[in-house]
C-alpha cells in the first residue's frame, strides 16, 4: 500500500504525510510544473531578446531576476497556504483533534511547515536547475549560489514560522483579521511587500557582501548597481560584520536562529493553550532583550561604520522601533478577562503577589512592562547619553527615556482596563483607543505646523501625546519635556488606580453559579 | 476517591468561565469496563465535563485521574492521551482524504505503525461497516457514515476510554440503530465508555451506569439497576371489564399502591407499585381473590427519562 520511505515518513511524521497526501494529488502537481515551466520559459524568452547584451550578460541577468522572484513566490505564496490551512483547521474544529494526539507540539507544527507549502517548494525545486545553470554561465559566484539556497531555506523556516504564529493567532483569537481568506491574503501581502524586501536587503548588504555577488551585480546587470558603493562596512556594536563571509554567515544566521527560536517558543504555548496569552513574561523578556540589543548594536555609531545617522535621526528611530516593541508586546502579554478572573479567585500562592506579577501568565500586565521598559532603557538610556541627542545634554536624553516609559505604562494601563471591562472584542477598543490617541492630536499640530521645537507649551504637549522628538537645542524644549513627563506621571498614577479598583471589583464579583442563578430567577418569581 | 481500578476519576472538578461555573465540584468515578450515561437537560455542562475529560479544555480546579495517572492540562501527557478516544458531537472530518488516508493519518498520530496499523485499520472499518467505502474521499460520504468514521477514528489507537459527546444526534433513526449496534460490540470488546445523550432510551439499552447532571452539578452518579430499583418505579396496567371503579375502590386500600391513574381509553389503569416482585405476585393473587372482572394485567418498568424528568422537577423545585 505504502512504500517503505512513505511508511517511515509518516511514523517519523504524520502530519508531513497527511499534508503530502492531501495536497500532492496528481492535478495539483501537474499545474504547479506546469505553471513553473511557463513562468521559466517566459522568462528565458524575455533575456534571450537582449540582442545588444553577450551571451554572457543575457544569462547574468536571467539569474539574477530568477534570483530575486525565487523568495517572492515562495515567501508569499508559503505564507498564504500556511494561514489559509490553519485557518481552515481552526474553521473545521480539526486543530483540536491534533491537539488531542499525544504527539509533541513541534512535531506537528513542523508538519505544516514543511508539508503545507509543498507546491511552492516544488515550484522553487523546478526552478533550481534553471537558476544554477543561468548563474553559473553568467559568472555569479558559486559560493553565493550555495549561500543563497542555505539563506532560503532559514528564511523560509523563520517566515513560515511567523506565519503559523499569525494563523494560529488569526483562528483562536477575535482579531480584525478573523476572515479566514483575508487574513491569508493579509499575511501573504505583508511578506511580499515587507519581508521579501527587508530579507533581501539584509542578505545583499551583510551575509552576500563579502561572496562578491554586489561586484557581479555592478559588472552584469544594469539595475542601478553601478552607483553604488559596493564595499562599505556594516557594524554592530562597533564589529564589522559584513567583510567576512564565516562573520556576516555567522551573524545572520545567529540572528535568525534566535527569531526562530523565540517564535517556536510562542508558537508551542499558543498551540497547546490558545485561550492564554499569546506569551510568557519570561518570553517578553527575552524577546524584549534580544530586539533591542539588535537595533541599539547597528545604530552604534563609530568612524568605520557606514551607517552614521544623526544623534536626532538614531533618536527618533529608536524611539520609534521600542514604541512598537513595547506595544506588540503589550498586546501580545495582556491577560484577558476571564484570565485574570482565574487569577483573582484561584491563585495557588496568594502571598506571592510579587512573583506572580513578574512570572505568572494571567497576572496583570503593569509590572511586567515596566520591567521589560527596565530592560530597553538599559541599552536606550546609555545609547541617547554616548550617541543620542543626549550628548552633552542628560536631562533631555532623561526626559525622553522617562517619557517612553510613562506613555507606555499609560497605554499598559488603559489598555489592561479595557481588557477587565466584560465587552464583546477588547482587542478592538485596545486597538481603537490607541489608534485614536497615537495618531489623531499628533497629526492635528503636524497639520497645524507647530513642531516640537516651536516652544516650551507645544515641547510639553509633543510630550504629553508621546513624541518628545525635535531639536533640544532650542530654548524651553527641555522644560518643556520635563513639564510633559510630570503630566504624564499624573496621567499614569490615575490609571493605575482604575485598573487597581477594576481589579478589586473583579475579585469581589459575586460567582454565578448556575444554580444560584435558577435561585436568584426562583426568587424573582416569588416576588412578582 | 482515588480508585486504582477506576478507569476514570474526576475531583472536585470544576469549570469557571468568567463569573459563571459550568461545571462544579464534580466528583466522579468510572469503573473498567463500565458504560456509563451521563445526561442531562441542555446546558447541564455535560460537554464541557466531557471536554475537560479529553484534555481539550483545562479545568479551572480539580483532578483528573485516568487508569491511575493525573491528567496535567499544561503538559503533553503523551501516556495519558493514548488512553482516551474522544468523539465531539460534530466530528469534523478532513474532506481532501480518502477514508482509509485519514484512518491512517490519526493511527500514525497515535504512534501505530505498520504493519500492525493496517491491521488495525481493518478491523476498525469492518467494525464501524464502511469496509466498502475505505477508498472513497470523505466528501462523498452520508452523515451516519461520517459518523461511524469518526467512531473509528476515535477508537483506531485502541484506547481504554472512549469519551464520547452526543454520539447520536443528527442522525436519523437507521443511522441511530447502527451506531447503537456498534457500541454494543465496543461494549462486549471491554472498551470503557462515558457517554452523553439526549436521547434517553438509547442510553437505556447498554448503560451499566448513569450519571445526572444538572446545573453544572452531578446530582446522580449510580448503576442503572439500583436507579430503577431504588424507588421501586415499577408501574403496572390493569384492564377489566366494565366499571373501573371497584378496581379503584380495592388499590384505595392497599398499602404498596402509592398512586394511579386512568390512561386515555379508560379501560386501563396505570398503577405505580412500590414493592417487591414476591409482593407484587401476592397483590396480583389478592386481585383476583378479590373477584375482580381482571381482564389485563401488565407489568412495565418506569423509562430512564421517566425516572430522569422526575428526579428533574425534584431538583429544580
Amino acid at each position: 500500500m505504502t512504500s517503505a520511505f512513505i511508511n517511515s515518513l509518516g511514523n517519523w511524521n504524520p502530519q508531513l504525510l497527511r499534508e503530502g497526501r492531501g495536497r500532492l494529488r496528481p492535478r495539483s502537481i501537474a499545474a504547479t510544473i506546469l505553471l513553473s515551466m511557463i513562468g521559466q520559459g517566459l522568462l528565458g524568452l524575455l533575456f534571450s531578446q537582449q540582442e545588444e547584451k553577450s551571451v554572457i550578460a543575457r544569462w547574468a541577468d536571467l539569474a539574477n531576476a530568477i534570483t530575486w522572484i525565487l523568495p517572492y513566490v515562495l515567501f508569499s505564496l508559503g505564507a498564504y497556504y500556511l494561514v489559509s490551512d490553519l485557518n481552515q483547521e481552526a474553521k473545521r474544529g480539526t486543530l483540536n483533534f491534533i491537539r488531542l494526539s499525544p504527539r509533541p507540539s513541534h512535531q506537528i507544527l513542523l508538519g505544516k511547515i514543511l508539508g503545507v507549502p509543498l507546491l511552492p517548494y516544488l515550484a522553487v525545486v523546478l526552478a533550481m536547475p534553471l537558476h544554477v545553470i543561468a548563474g553559473l554561465k553568467g559568472g555569479m559566484p558559486l559560493p553565493f549560489l550555495a549561500s543563497y539556497y542555505l539563506m532560503l531555506i532559514v528564511g523560509a523556516i523563520l517566515l513560515f514560522s511567523l506565519a503559523v504564529l499569525y494563523g494560529l493567532i488569526s483562528s483562536a483569537k477575535a482579531l480584525i483579521m478573523g476572515q479566514q481568506s483575508v487574513a491569508a491574503i493579509a499575511f501573504s501581502a505583508l511578506s511580499l511587500l515587507l519581508f521579501v524586501p527587508l530579507y533581501m536587503t539584509w542578505q545583499t548588504q551583510i551575509t552576500w557582501m563579502p561572496l562578491g555577488i554586489n561586484q557581479w551585480f555592478d559588472k552584469q546587470s544594469d539595475y542601478g548597481y553601478n552607483s553604488r558603493d559596493i564595499t562599505y562596512p556594516i557594524q554592530w556594536f562597533g564589529q564589522t560584520i559584513n567583510l567576512n563571509p564565516w562573520i556576516s554567515h555567522g551573524f545572520s544566521l545567529a540572528v535568525m536562529a534566535v527569531a526562530i527560536t523565540l517564535i517556536w517558543a510562542m508558537l508551542m504555548r499558543l498551540f497547546r493553550s490558545p485561550d492564554g496569552v499569546l506569551m510568557s513574561k519570561r518570553q517578553s523578556y527575552a524577546i524584549v532583550a534580544c530586539c533591542e540589543a539588535l537595533v541599539v548594536g547597528f545604530l552604534v555609531v563609530t568612524k568605520a561604520n557606514s551607517f552614521q545617522p544623526s544623534p536626532e535621526e538614531g533618536t527618533a528611530l529608536l524611539y520609534a522601533f521600542n514604541f512598537a516593541l513595547v506595544l506588540m508586546v503589550l498586546l501580545a502579554l495582556c491577560p484577558h478577562r476571564l484570565l485574570l478572573l482565574d487569577w483573582l479567585r484561584y491563585r495557588r500562592y496568594p502571598r506571592r503577589f510579587g512573583p506572580d506579577l513578574v512570572w505568572m501568565d494571567k497576572s496583570p500586565v503593569l509590572v511586567a512592562i515596566a520591567i521589560n521598559l527596565a530592560i530597553i532603557n538599559a541599552l536606550f538610556l546609555p545609547w541617547l547619553l554616548l550617541f543620542g541627542i543626549g550628548k552633552g545634554r542628560t536631562l533631555a536624553a532623561l526626559g525622553v527615556a522617562l517619557c517612553l516609559c510613562v506613555i507606555l505604562l499609560i497605554y499598559t494601563a488603559v489598555v489592561q482596563w479595557i481588557f477587565t471591562l466584560k465587552i464583546r472584542n477588547p482587542y478592538m477598543w485596545a486597538f481603537g483607543f490607541l489608534a485614536i490617541w497615537m495618531v489623531v492630536p499628533a497629526t492635528v499640530l503636524g497639520i497645524l505646523a507647530v513642531p516640537f521645537e516651536t516652544g516650551q507649551t507645544f515641547s510639553t504637549l509633543w510630550t504629553v501625546l508621546g513624541y518628545p522628538l525635535g531639536d533640544f537645542s532650542k530654548a524651553g524644549t527641555i522644560n518643556g519635556v520635563i513639564n510633559g513627563v510630570i503630566i504624564l506621571s499624573c496621567l499614569l498614577l490615575f490609571w493605575v488606580w482604575q485598573v487597581q479598583q477594576r481589579l478589586q471589583v473583579l475579585s469581589l464579583a459575586p460567582l454565578f453559579t448556575q444554580s444560584n442563578v435558577a435561585q436568584l430567577d426562583q426568587s424573582k418569581q416569588e416576588e412578582s | 476517591m482515588n480508585n486504582p481500578s477506576a478507569a476514570l476519576t474526576t475531583t472536585q472538578l470544576t469549570k469557571q468561565f468568567g463569573e459563571s461555573i459550568a461545571v462544579n465540584e464534580v466528583d466522579l468515578q468510572v469503573q473498567r469496563g463500565e458504560i456509563y450515561g451521563l445526561i442531562g437537560p441542555n446546558g447541564a455542562g455535560k460537554t464541557t465535563l466531557i471536554r475537560m475529560l479529553a484534555a481539550a479544555d483545562p479545568p479551572t480546579q480539580g483532578t483528573i485521574t485516568i487508569a491511575g495517572q493525573t491528567l496535567k492540562y499544561e503538559e503533553a501527557n503523551p501516556d495519558i492521551k493514548r488512553q482516551i478516544g474522544f468523539l465531539p458531537d460534530d466530528f469534523p472530518l478532513y474532506d481532501d482524504l480518502l477514508v482509509w488516508e485519514y484512518l491512517d493519518y490519526f493511527g500514525r498520530l497515535y504512534y501505530l505503525e505498520e504493519p500492525a496499523l493496517s491491521h488495525r485499520l481493518q478491523e476498525v472499518l469492518a467494525l464501524v461497516s464502511l469496509e466498502n467505502k475505505r477508498d472513497s474521499p470523505i466528501s462523498s460520504l452520508s452523515r451516519g457514515m461520517k459518523q461511524r468514521l469518526s467512531l473509528a477514528r476515535t477508537i483506531i489507537h485502541n484506547p481504554s476510554l472512549l469519551l464520547l459527546d452526543e454520539p447520536v444526534s443528527g442522525l436519523d433513526p437507521v443511522a441511530r440503530v447502527q451506531f447503537r449496534q456498534t457500541l454494543k460490540t465496543l461494549q462486549k470488546q471491554g472498551f470503557t465508555i462515558l457517554i452523553s445523550s439526549h436521547i434517553l432510551s438509547d442510553l437505556e439499552d447498554f448503560c451499566t451506569s448513569i450519571g445526572i447532571m444538572q446545573l453544572g452539578q452531578l446530582v446522580e452518579s449510580t448503576e442503572l439497576r439500583a436507579l430503577y430499583n431504588r424507588d421501586q418505579h415499577q408501574q403496572i396496567l390493569i384492564a377489566t371489564l366494565g366499571d373501573l371503579a371497584p378496581l379503584e375502590q380495592f388499590l384505595h386500600n392497599h398499602p404498596l399502591i402509592p398512586e394511579w391513574q386512568a390512561v386515555p381509553d379508560k379501560q386501563h389503569l396505570a398503577v405505580r407499585f412500590s414493592g417487591t416482585e414476591a409482593e407484587m405476585v401476592e397483590f396480583l393473587r389478592s386481585l383476583i381473590t378479590a373477584d375482580l372482572p381482571i381482564l389485563d394485567f401488565h407489568r412495565s418498568q418506569e423509562s430512564l427519562e421517566d425516572i430522569f424528568i422526575k428526579m428533574g422537577y425534584r431538583q429544580t423545585s
